[in-house]
């Protein structure tokens, strides 16, 4: 599974911009989708962030096949795709226009280290937006500006050397992550990998504060915690540079984990992939991962995300997600939000409500039915049932559905009738909205064309066109195929001389934007099946109604996100806010966690 | 120390209506939401239907949506018999995988028992009696909760009707959280999560705003003070006026 993942983000490696073309997009799937071929090198055991790079790249970049800008998306560990860190649910919005049609969640989560993906760094749709605000940088390497005289860091930037001398016992060499660690993070897991112990095995894994002297092992002062090779003890328990029984020792060929949880200011390590326990607790400051060594031949090679880990991060912090979730979130108090109804009452408002504003009614008067049968499960279930038989009967959303069913069909001549009969203000006042509309009949004449079918003609379709195909097999010279032909031209000037209307209409001349998406229509005829071509896209016509049942609520005055879509908003901005300040929040993920088709498993 | 660094150029106030506005989550995601609050829940009909209507690509088997509904509507009744009955139809192991459900709707059946003994002429309570020493007894030893709950509900056979202690337990509560359980437990057996999304989603958005409640009022902490907007349904009169 990790496997899949980090090659995932050989996929992702361009620019933002780039990716609101289509084919960009589909490239990217192709990508995900067949995670073996990808063309790019990036595999286990290779560095992931070339450290020249580095030196001049203030935020977490991979900067592959040339493109060096800052729009290049992050990498960021798996495992923190679970967390805080990544859910860009609530963050910034792009200016793009054509943000109405969010990518699939799938693709937007490539590019961010699997076990991040379930905090808050995640739900980042980071798919279109070059104005998204950037990652917090993560820890990805030891910086060479920060270590202590007596060890190198080599190569990549992940391994390092004792190579000097120090004056006596207490005194050691320690270098720092390049970067603290986010507290937004949930947990920030990275391992270390014991190359070489050297004579007494003097190293300690661990952390620290920027202000922490280097000269000493992490641990050894105040503001610094570690856990120390030669005699399995955790030091900075009591700040006074004293250790306690913690671990094993450990040695040559072990491989140390040390994880720091933001969600409840504790640290933990493992030891080959065996979690030892919490550490440490009550831990404060902004820390950076240190690994700090005091004899020659010492030698480590750390692991901050871009490789597997040896320990199951990923299912510690599910763990932690399922405890968060029953010892604190379900036990919250939903009075705040509902002091009137009973949950369960007050859920099924909630989706009977999202079942009228968007225009379901008959998934809306089925449930009606069916909870009906119900046995009344308070005096409050009244109250809600009341609103549900008063939206069943609303004359506004059966307007609203046949509207939205004209838009399915593709019928868009019959969309704009209606809209202008019960609605007349909310076209005029959309010119963007209608717009996409007159554009939307140009596509579906065009399409229409193609399949040598008359825009008007409604019913079997399918068979016609199929039975018509077989005739241009059979006698491409008879009259039929001549016929058929003439009509298929008459259907394309049609198109042409509406489009040529549109130009006129819509001031083309002057809105380079709008001529394009007149002109991009024509891409239709150089697809041998358009109507499945990507210029066609049939959730074109969901994205439409959509917006069009939006502007029609606003337009009554109405919200134009159905009070489920604004519980998930809300849930978003405060999650991103609270998890600014660390804490158990930072574990929620609220894409992850209650939007994506593909669950956590908690 | 982060916090205070990080945040330094905090403003004093924020719009949270602006940030509220600017979250888009996906239709589909939304979509996905409802369906699987249908689905838990057991409202067949509307599942397939909102399948047509919202054209959502769904591999679930609707077999047995509706049937846990009706399972939980007979909980909920008090006809634990043909509760019992379905649950068996639906999933011949599930009761034996769970003894504490089953033993917990044979004490339900049992205190319907009761009750349709006090409300018989006479007030005969062999049949209760019977029925407890055919089906509970033998599985009481087996857990000492189960026997302390028996022995419980035996005590009931000594009260009046409509004695307190009997309408406790007759709580229609009680056999709503029972009802639960066996939904719950029927849908993990088919491998789906017991608790719609919706529900941890509220619980949730409920949970972090008391965290930041508590933020908020941490005089220590420096950060934007503005309270966060009450979540408003929006179907009450507003939304009938208007229809």
């Amino acid at each position: 599974m990790a496997t899949s993942a980090v090659r995932r983000t050989a996929g992702f490696p361009m620019s933002y911009a780039s990716v609101a073309s289509g084919q960009v997009r589909q490239s990217r799937l192709d990508a995900s989708q067949n995670p073996t071929t990808g063309s790019n090198p990036l595999s286990y055991g290779q560095p992931l962030y070339p450290a020249q790079l580095f030196a001049s790249s203030t935020t977490l970049g991979l900067h592959q096949d040339g493109l060096s800008d800052q729009s290049t998306p992050p990498v960021v560990p798996n495992y923190l795709s679970q967390t805080a860190f990544t859910d860009h649910l609530a963050q910034p919005k792009p200016s793009h226009e054509e943000s109405y049609t969010p990518l699939p969640t799938e693709v937007a989560k490539l590019g961010k280290p699997m076990y991040l993906r379930n905090t808050v760094v995640d739900t980042a749709d980071q798919s279109t937006h070059s104005a998204r605000r950037p990652f917090q940088p993560l820890p990805t390497k030891w910086n060479e500006n920060d270590k202590g005289q007596a060890v190198e860091v080599l190569a990549d930037g992940l391994e390092v050397k004792f190579q000097g001398t120090t004056k006596n016992e207490n005194e050691a060499s320690t270098v720092r992550a390049d970067h603290p660690v986010p507290v937004k993070c949930g947990i920030f897991y990275f391992e270390v990998t014991v190359f070489s112990r050297g004579k007494e095995g003097l190293i300690g894994v661990g952390f620290c504060e920027k202000t922490v002297d280097l000269t000493r092992l992490p641990g050894w002062e105040a503001k610094s915690w570690g856990y120390h090779g030669d005699d399995g003890k955790a030091f900075g328990r009591n700040g006074n540079g004293q250790g306690e029984p913690y671990g094993p020792s450990f040695a040559s060929g072990d491989t140390i984990g040390c994880g720091i949880n933001m969600a409840d200011h504790t640290a933990f390590f493992t030891k080959n992939g065996v979690f030892l326990g919490t550490a440490f607790r009550d831990l404060k400051g902004t820390l950076y991962p240190a690994v700090g060594m005091q004899k020659d031949p010492e030698h480590i090679r750390a692991n901050f995300g871009s490789d597997r880990f040896v320990y199951d991060i990923q299912n510690h912090i599910w763990g932690e997600k399922r405890k968060l979730y029953e010892e604190k979130i379900c036990k919250a108090s939903i009075a705040s939000i509902t002091p009137k109804v009973d949950e369960h009452s007050f859920i099924h408002s909630l989706v009977t409500s999202y079942l009228a504003h968007e225009g379901y009614v008959d998934t809306l008067r089925a449930l009606t039915n069916e909870a009906e049968e119900d046995p009344s499960k308070s005096s409050q279930t009244a109250l809600h049932f009341g609103n549900v038989e008063a939206l069943k009967t609303d004359v506004d959303v059966s307007r609203r559905q046949s509207i939205r069913n004209a838009v399915l069909n593709g019928n868009i001549d019959e969309v704009i009738r209606l809209t202008d009969e019960y609605y007349p203000e909310v076209l005029k006042n959309n010119s963007k909205l209608h717009f996409r509309l007159r554009c939307r009949k140009l596509k579906e004449m065009i399409a229409a064309s193609m399949a040598t079918e008359s825009v008007s003609s409604n019913g079997k379709s399918a068979d016609k066109a199929s039975s018509e195909y077989e005739m241009e097999v059979d006698g491409p010279h008879s009259n039929d195929w001549d016929n058929m032909d003439s009509d298929e031209n008459r259907e394309l000037n049609a198109a042409i001389s509406y489009a040529n209307q549109l130009k006129k209409e819509f001031n083309a001349n002057d809105s380079p934007a709008n001529n394009s998406a007149i002109n991009e229509a024509f891409g239709l005829i150089a697809f041998p099946d358009p109507k499945n071509s990507p210029i066609f896209a049939q959730d074109g016509r969901k994205a439409i109604a959509d917006d069009l049942n939006s502007a029609i609520l606003v337009s009554q005055g109405r919200h134009s996100v159905a009070a489920l879509g604004r519980l998930v908003q809300q849930t978003a901005v405060l999650v991103e806010e609270v998890s600014n300040y660390g804490g158990p929040t930072s574990l929620i993920n609220v894409q992850r966690d209650f939007l994506s088709s593909r669950k956590n498993p908690y | 120390m982060t916090s205070s660094t990080a945040r330094k150029s905090l403003p004093a106030s924020v719009d949270w209506e602006k940030k509220i506005d600017d979250v888009a989550p996906s239709k589909l995601d939304l979509n996905n939401m409802v369906m699987n609050y249908l689905i838990t829940e057991g409202y067949e009909e509307a599942a397939i239907k909102f399948a047509q209507e919202a054209n959502l690509a769904t591999s679930v088997k609707y077999n047995g949506i509706g049937e846990r509904r009706k399972i939980r509507n007979a909980i909920q009744a008090g006809d634990i018999k043909s509760a019992i009955k379905m649950i068996n139809g639906l999933n011949p192991q599930l009761l034996d995988t769970n003894p504490g459900i089953h033993f917990s709707l044979l004490r339900l059946q049992l205190i319907e028992l009761i009750k349709e003994c006090n409300a018989s002429a006479g007030g005969d309570v062999t049949p209760a009696i019977d029925f407890a020493t055919k089906h509970l007894a033998p599985r009481a030893p087996a857990n000492k909760g189960f026997l302390n709950a028996l022995e419980e509900t035996m005590l009931l056979i000594m009260h009046q009707p409509n004695s307190p202690q009997l309408s406790a337990m007759n709580d229609p509560s009680v056999r709503q959280e029972i009802a639960k359980m066996v939904n719950d437990a029927l849908l993990e057996a088919d491998n789906m999560t017991s608790e719609a999304d919706i529900r941890k989603l509220i619980r949730t958005r409920a949970f972090v705003g008391e965290e930041l409640v508590k933020i908020q009022a941490n005089v220590k902490i420096n950060g934007p003070k503005t309270p966060f907007p009450p979540f408003d349904l929006g179907i009450d009169e507003d939304e009938q006026m208007s229809s």
